[in-house]
C-alpha cells in the first residue's frame, strides 16, 4: 500500500497510523489543498516533489509499493506506553512551570495535584481511585485513552474544582466525550447540569449563567478541558486538534445549569426527556459551532423568528460547502430565558418542548441557493430536465427548498436558563451528544 | 569513647531519615492482578474484565458503551480436536507442532447513559491469541463450536459463546487479546 | 569524657537538622505531585504486507477515499502513472461512501484482483 495525504497533515497522519498500529507507514505527501484545484494543477502536484522530504512524489509511491521491508517494518507484538503515577519531585514553581511548557494546562494558573490534593478530592465519590471511569479517543481515527477516578481528580484539583464538584466531573468523564474535537472546523462543546445537584452546588442558572459569574460553572468547564486534553489524548495543535481558529467556547465549554424551576408547566426538564428521572442529577454534553442571540416584543412570534434566525445556521459550522452533499442536515438548539419560554407556551400555544422542537424540525429549511451545494447530485439531475428537481430551478433563491435543515433524528433540543431580564433567547447548531448519571459516582 | 559518639550521630541521623522517608507519599493505589487491562497483566481464567467500546454514527465524539468480558472455560489439545471432529469432516488437524485453543467467552453489554441505543457488532476479527513471547498468531478457519459468535449485542444483552485459536503445543502460556475493548485474557 | 556530653551531641545534631528544614523558604521546598496525564491503551502492530517485486505486469488499485472535488488527483495520477509504467494495470477506484465510511467490498475486489493500492484522502 503507498498512502498519499496532502502536506499540512503530515503530523495527524503519522499519529493517526501509529496509534493503529502502523507507525512506519510509508506516507507520500502533496501540496495542500488538493480540493476543487484543475485536474492540470493536480498533475503538476504529482510530477513534483514531496513538499515535506524534497523528493519526486512518483519515486516516492514507486518506493512505497516495491522497496523491500525493513526489520523494524516487520516487527509485531503490542507496544505499550507505561506510565508513572507521580512526577519527579520538584519546587512548587518548577512544577507549574512544567505543567504548563508541556500543555497540560490552559495557559492560566493551576493548582498543583499534590497527593493531599487529591485524596481530599478523592473522599467527594465512593468508586476506589483505580476504578477505571471511561474512554476518550483523541480523534474519531485514533485508539482510545483510559483513565481512572485518581487521574481525573488530579485534573479536577487542576481546574480549581471542590471535592462537591467531583461527581459531576465524574459522570463527565464516564461520556467518553472530550471537549476539544479534532476537526479543521473549529468545535465547540456544551455541558448542561440538571436535577437537584444544580442547588447543592449553587450553578448560576440566572443572569450570566452562561458568563464568569460562579465557581461551579467555571471549574466545571475547565476541568472537562483538562480531562480532555491530559486523560483524552486530544487537544494537541497539528496532531489531535486541527481547528484552524480554534474556538473561545471552548475555554468554558459552554457550562451551565438548566433552571427548570422556572420551566412552563408541561415542559419536561432535559434529562427527563432523555429518560431519566426528575429528582435524579445528569449531565448531558453536546456538540457545535454558533450560538446566534435575538429578543423580540412585537410584532413576529416567537417561534416564527426562531425559524428564520435557525435558517442562517445552514451556514454554520462546516456544511454544504465544505463537504458538498456529505454534511448536509444538522441539529438545532434553543437556549430560551424563561420569560420566551413562558410567552412560547401561553401565547403560541407551544405546551411542551417537543412540540416546538417539531414545527421548528419540519419547518426550518434549506434555502435553494444552498440546496443544490447540499444536493449537487440533485443539481446535475435538474439541469438534465429530471423531475422533481428540474422544476426547482425556476424557485428564487432566497425561497425554501424542499430539504428541512434539522435532520428529524437530531431534530430541535430545548433548554431553558436565564436571568429574565428580558425575552431574549439563542438558537444554535449544537446536537446532542450524550447524558449520564451523576448520582451514580457519588 | 569518640567510636560511641560517632556511632550516636549516625543514629541520630538515621532515625531522622527514617521519619522523613515515612512521610513520603503512600503506596501507588495499583490495579489489582491480573485486572486484564494490559498484556503484562491478562486476567485468569473466571475473571471478568469491565471494558468499554465507542460507537458512532458521524465523525463527531462516538459514545461508550460497557462492555464485560470473561474467559470462562479453556478447552486444548486432544479434547479439543475430539469436539471439532464431531462438528465436521473438514476440521482438520491444524499444522504439526500446533493444536487449537477452544476459549468459552461471556459478554454483559450494557449503555451508559442516553442515548444509549445502539447496537454493538462483535466479530471473530476483534479476538487475536499471542505467544507467551508476544507473537501474534493466525485465525483458524474450522466450524466453530456451538453456540458461536452472535454478530450484534443490543444494549442488555448477554452472550456466551465459544472461540477457537490454534498456537503451538509448547506455548503454555497464549493470551487472547480483545481489541478494540483493550483486554487481555489468559488462555490457560 | 563527662557524663551527658554523648546525649548534648545528639541533641546538637537533631537541632542543627530542624534549623535546616525549618529556614528553608516555601518556593524551594521540594512537593510531589500526580501525573495529570493519562496513555494510549497498549496497541497491537500490524505487520506491514510484503512488497512487490516488481511493478510490471501487476494491476495497482489507485483508491480515492473520496473526500469532496478531489477526484481529479487521483485520475491523474493513473494517468501520470500509466504514461512512465506502461507495463502495469493502474485502475482508479471510488470507495463507497462519503469519506467517513468503510467499504469492505472495494477491500475484497482489491485483493482479488490486485496486488497494490495508491489511497489518498484529497483535502
Amino acid at each position: 500500500m503507498a498512502p498519499i495525504v496532502t502536506g499540512r497533515f503530515q503530523d495527524v497522519a503519522e499519529a493517526t497510523a501509529a496509534s493503529k498500529g502502523m507507525p512506519r507507514e510509508r506516507f507520500t505527501y502533496i501540496h495542500h489543498p488538493v480540493s476543487n484545484k484543475p485536474a492540470a494543477e493536480c498533475r503538476k502536484y504529482i510530477e513534483g516533489n514531496d513538499p515535506l522530504t524534497g523528493k519526486p512524489v512518483i519515486e516516492e509511491i514507486v518506493a512505497a509499493l516495491t522497496k523491500p521491508l525493513s526489520e523494524e517494518e516487520k516487527k509485531t507484538g503490542f507496544v505499550e506506553k507505561p506510565r508513572e503515577r507521580l512526577l519527579k519531585p520538584d519546587t512548587a514553581q518548577n512544577l507549574e512551570r512544567q505543567f504548563l511548557e508541556n500543555g497540560w494546562t490552559d495557559g492560566l494558573l493551576i493548582a498543583l495535584p499534590t497527593e493531599q490534593r487529591v485524596s481530599e478530592m478523592l473522599k467527594a465519590t465512593s468508586h476506589k481511585p483505580d476504578e477505571i471511569v471511561g474512554r476518550m479517543m483523541p480523534s474519531p481515527a485514533q485508539g482510545p485513552w483510559k483513565y481512572t477516578v485518581e487521574m481525573v481528580a488530579a485534573n479536577a484539583v487542576m481546574a480549581g474544582a471542590k471535592p462537591k464538584h467531583f461527581p459531576v466531573i465524574l459522570a463527565l468523564a464516564a461520556t467518553g466525550q472530550g471537549s476539544l474535537p479534532s476537526s479543521t472546523s473549529s468545535m465547540a462543546r456544551m455541558m448542561v447540569i440538571n436535577g437537584p445537584i444544580r442547588n447543592e452546588l449553587k450553578t448560576n442558572m440566572g443572569i450570566g449563567a452562561l458568563g464568569p459569574f460562579d465557581e461551579a460553572n467555571a471549574v466545571l468547564g475547565r476541568t472537562w478541558t483538562f480531562i480532555t486534553k491530559n486523560l483524552g489524548g486530544g487537544g494537541k495543535a497539528g496532531t489531535t486538534y486541527l481547528g484552524t481558529f480554534g474556538n473561545n467556547y471552548n475555554y468554558n465549554n459552554l457550562c451551565f445549569a438548566e433552571k427548570e424551576e422556572a420551566l412552563p408547566s408541561g415542559w419536561k426538564p432535559f434529562h427527563v426527556q432523555k429518560g431519566f428521572k426528575q429528582g435524579e442529577s445528569v449531565v448531558s454534553v453536546f456538540n457545535g459551532w454558533t450560538l446566534l442571540n435575538y429578543s423580540a416584543y412585537n410584532p413576529d412570534p416567537y417561534h416564527e423568528l426562531m425559524r428564520r434566525q435557525m435558517v442562517a445556521l445552514e451556514m454554520s459550522g462546516a456544511g454544504a460547502h465544505h463537504t458538498p452533499g456529505v454534511n448536509i442536515q444538522t441539529a438545532g438548539m434553543l437556549i430560551i430565558d424563561p420569560v420566551t419560554a413562558k410567552a412560547l407556551k401561553e401565547e403560541e400555544s407551544f405546551e411542551t418542548k417537543e412540540k416546538l422542537s417539531r414545527w421548528l424540525t419540519e419547518n426550518v429549511h434549506f434555502t435553494m441557493w444552498n440546496y443544490w451545494n447540499a444536493m449537487p447530485d440533485y443539481l446535475k439531475k435538474a439541469k438534465e430536465g429530471v423531475q422533481p428537481y428540474a422544476s426547482l430551478l425556476k424557485r428564487a433563491p432566497e425561497s425554501d427548498s424542499p430539504l428541512q435543515l434539522f435532520s428529524p433524528k437530531a431534530g430541535v433540543e430545548i433548554v431553558v436558563v436565564g436571568g429574565e431580564t428580558n425575552p431574549y433567547w439563542y438558537a444554535g447548531d449544537f446536537r446532542y451528544l450524550a447524558s449520564a448519571s451523576i448520582d451514580q459516582w457519588k | 569513647m569518640r567510636w560511641a559518639t560517632v556511632c550516636r550521630i549516625f543514629l541520630t541521623m538515621a532515625v531522622i531519615a527514617l521519619v522523613a522517608c515515612a512521610q513520603k507519599t503512600a503506596q501507588a493505589p495499583g490495579q489489582k492482578p491480573g485486572s486484564g487491562s494490559s498484556l503484562s497483566d491478562a486476567a485468569s481464567i473466571g475473571t471478568t474484565v469491565p471494558t468499554m467500546v465507542e460507537l458512532s454514527d458521524m465523525y463527531v465524539s462516538p459514545e461508550t458503551y460497557d462492555l464485560k468480558v470473561t474467559v470462562a472455560e479453556i478447552i486444548r489439545g486432544e479434547k479439543s480436536m475430539e469436539l471439532l471432529k464431531k462438528l465436521g469432516a473438514s476440521n482438520g488437524q491444524p499444522a504439526t507442532d500446533s493444536e487449537y485453543v477452544l476459549a468459552r467467552v461471556c459478554f454483559e453489554y450494557k449503555a451508559r447513559g442516553a442515548p444509549g441505543d445502539k447496537p454493538w457488532e462483535l466479530s471473530g476479527a476483534q479476538f487475536s491469541a499471542f505467544s507467551e513471547n508476544n507473537k501474534p498468531y493466525g485465525s483458524p478457519s474450522i466450524l466453530a463450536l456451538q453456540p458461536g459468535l452472535k454478530p450484534l449485542l443490543r444494549p442488555g444483552d448477554t452472550l456466551e459463546c465459544w472461540l477457537a485459536f490454534v498456537v503451538a503445543k509448547s506455548d503454555r502460556k497464549p493470551v487472547m487479546a480483545f481489541n478494540p475493548g483493550g483486554a487481555w485474557f489468559h488462555l490457560y | 569524657m563527662k557524663k551527658g556530653t554523648g546525649w548534648l551531641q545528639i541533641g546538637i545534631c537533631l537541632l542543627t537538622c530542624l534549623f535546616v528544614t525549618c529556614t528553608q523558604k516555601p518556593e524551594q521546598r521540594v512537593i510531589t505531585v500526580l501525573n495529570p496525564v493519562g496513555s494510549p491503551s497498549p496497541t497491537p502492530l500490524i505487520p506491514m504486507a510484503p512488497r512487490l517485486d516488481m511493478l510490471e505486469g501487476k494491476t495497482i488499485y489507485i483508491v480515492d477515499v473520496m473526500y469532496p472535488l478531489t477526484h481529479q488527483l487521483f485520475e491523474e495520477i493513473q494517468k501520470v502513472f500509466s504514461e512512465k509504467y506502461p507495463k502495469t494495470k493502474w485502475v482508479v477506484k471510488s470507495k463507497a461512501g462519503t469519506y467517513f465510511d468503510d467499504d469492505p467490498k472495494l477491500w475484497e475486489e482489491l485483493k482479488a484482483n490486485a496486488q497494490g493500492m495508491i489511497i489518498g484522502v484529497g483535502h
